[in-house]
């Protein structure tokens, strides 16, 4: 019963890591390209993608259980400047879904509170969540297994109402299957732009409870989050394109509240708004915790000024990563609600982490050579050939997605490139600080 | 210069008093009675630093966890050594997958902190 509890604690935190109020955002930006047919066997593919990566993750996990994960496995496997430029490039991928997340949650209170302001709104979450975790609380394990579990029932449940109580649904679904051939050139963007449901996972392999967790539990916990996910987010796409046209999924980016209302009325918002702070529980504070730990770890390599690592000894927050991040979500949240930017942030965010999960697998593939005899209890079943497919595609794929938004025209790849040369500027000056540490302690 | 250690064992033995001789670890550890299990993954040597009422009065032989998850540190014997003798970071060792740390995020702080206070680091 205790290793089922604890399977169940793993499972939840990657599903609500992944599964955020920006998820819905993010099928809305599917259908803006795609029909509902080909979203579907999107979430499915990329889900299936998510799960032969995520093994990876857990055999480098299983190398080095409890490390801080991303920065550790790169840097073992790659050389310093390339894991600190992908670690800060995930790092700027945290912060610009920040600043989704929270527009989002305020666009759907605003459905509530039509006349209040989205800046405010926004500006109080994140006071809210940087409070919060400044003070050092954390969700208990138990209430983190029963929200997201509440979260995703919720949506499975009225994916499913949606589905049987649409007269003309299942006509719908079969209109958008004779567009296939058409849909299939943009097939490898809605992949790619699907990842990002699904991301947050690997973010339990820092949390394993003992050694034994790394064996078994840790490697199947972050395939069944993921199914988890892919079952519930296809059940409730469906649903809502039974219910209305892709023209109205298209022209917001909080679909699940004119979906919510027209079946259920006007207490349908209310629905919206409890999954949205479900939402908040599961991926928001979890977010701005694990991202400061992250800054917390790169400053006590000195890579980051000493500050960035002020802890509090009585909670155990980590005060100065917590202000970083905090700040900086709060400038991407600002521009993302003063400039709209919701779903260019969210694919310049698919194609960086197309790019680091590419790099996880890499990295598995690398170290099996340079370190052959080093122990893994956990090895990814997955063929090494298919491996390279995977790790030559993802980034081509991701970089394709730039390409392929509807209206969007260069700012996609312009973005890419402004966030790649500042993550490689970012990795320049900790390479040259971490140097002249080094002098400064032989003199 | 480092001393020399020929065992774990000694190593620890060494770190409970350098633990206990510090005033600003006490203050740390106020109401923290902790088991903390030391695992030399390549040896198999296991030794448990039983911590109670502000000091750390025994290293045991074997596993002695005080509840179902207990503070767990991984690690092979000589990066063990190098970390309780102050030659090695800790923060670094956990970074360079050199080091394993099974605990509560709280206990991983209090273990940093008490670092922290003894060496500096």
């Amino acid at each position: 019963m205790k290793k089922f509890i604890e399977l169940m604690f793993y499972v939840s935190f990657g599903a609500g890591m992944a599964f955020g109020t920006s998820s819905f955002t993010m099928m809305s930006g599917l259908f803006e390209i795609t029909t509902v047919l080909w979203v579907v066997i999107a979430i499915i593919l990329s889900g299936g993608i998510c799960i032969l990566i995520s093994n990876s993750v857990a055999e480098l996990a299983s190398m080095y259980p409890s490390s801080p994960g991303i920065r550790t496995y790169l840097k073992v496997a790659f050389d310093n400047r390339i894991s600190l430029l992908l670690v800060y490039l995930y790092l700027i991928f945290m912060v610009l879904v920040a600043g989704v997340e929270s527009y989002m949650f305020a666009l759907v209170a605003k459905a509530i509170f039509p006349h209040a302001s989205a800046m405010l709104i926004v500006l109080g979450l994140l006071a809210f969540t940087i409070t919060v975790n400044l003070l050092g609380f954390e969700l208990p394990r138990g209430l983190q297994i029963f929200t997201t579990f509440l979260l995703i029932l919720g949506i499975i449940v009225l994916g499913i109402f949606g589905i049987f109580h649409a007269p003309n649904g299942f006509s719908t679904f079969a209109q958008s299957a004779g567009e296939n051939l058409r849909q299939l050139k943009v097939l490898p963007a809605a992949i790619i732009m699907a990842v990002y449901l699904f991301t947050g996972f690997e973010w339990v392999t820092l949390l394993g409870f003992s050694p034994k967790s790394y064996e078994r539990r840790i490697p199947v916990s972050m395939p069944l989050a993921i199914l988890t996910n892919m079952f519930a987010y296809t059940i409730f796409v469906v649903g809502m394109s039974f219910q209305i046209p892709r023209a109205e999924i298209i022209a917001t980016p909080v679909p699940q509240v004119p979906y919510f209302v027209g079946m259920l009325g006007s207490s349908g918002v209310y629905f919206a708004w409890a999954f949205s702070l479900l939402a908040v529980f599961s991926t928001f504070n979890a977010g701005i915790m694990g991202g400061s730990r992250l800054i917390y770890v790169l400053t006590r390599e000195g890579n980051l000024p000493k500050w960035c690592a002020k802890m509090s000894l009585r909670s155990g927050a980590p005060i100065g990563g917590i202000l970083v991040l905090g700040t900086l979500a709060t400038v991407s949240s600002v521009l993302v609600v003063t400039y709209e930017l919701e779903l260019l942030a969210a694919v310049i965010g698919s194609a960086i982490v197309s790019v680091v999960y590419a790099a996880f697998m890499w990295a598995v593939l690398r170290l099996r050579k340079a370190q052959p005899n080093a122990k893994r209890s956990f090895r990814t079943p997955v063929a090494v050939w298919l491996q390279w497919v995977i790790i030559v595609l993802m980034p081509l794929m991701g970089i394709a997605t730039l390409f392929s938004q509807v209206g969007m025209q260069y700012q996609p790849i312009i973005g890419m490139v402004i966030f790649t040369v500042v993550a490689t500027i970012m990795a320049r000056w900790s390479l040259v600080r971490t140097a002249n540490q080094q002098l400064r302690r032989q003199n | 210069m480092t001393k020399e250690y020929t065992s774990l064992a000694e190593c620890l033995e060494d770190f409970k008093n350098t633990f206990n001789s510090n005033g600003r670890v006490q203050k740390l550890i106020k109401n923290w009675n902790r088991s903390v299990i030391v695992d030399a993954t390549d040896t198999g040597s296991i030794l448990t630093m039983m911590i109670k009422d502000l000091a750390m009065y025994e290293v045991k032989p074997g596993a002695h966890p005080d509840e179902d998850y207990p503070i767990h540190l991984q690690a092979s014997q000589e990066t063990l050594i190098r970390v309780f003798s102050g030659d090695y970071n800790p923060a670094h060792a956990l970074i360079d997958g050199e080091l394993a740390v099974f605990s509560n995020e709280k206990d991983k702080v209090k273990l940093e902190a008490i670092t922290m206070v003894i060496w500096g680091m």
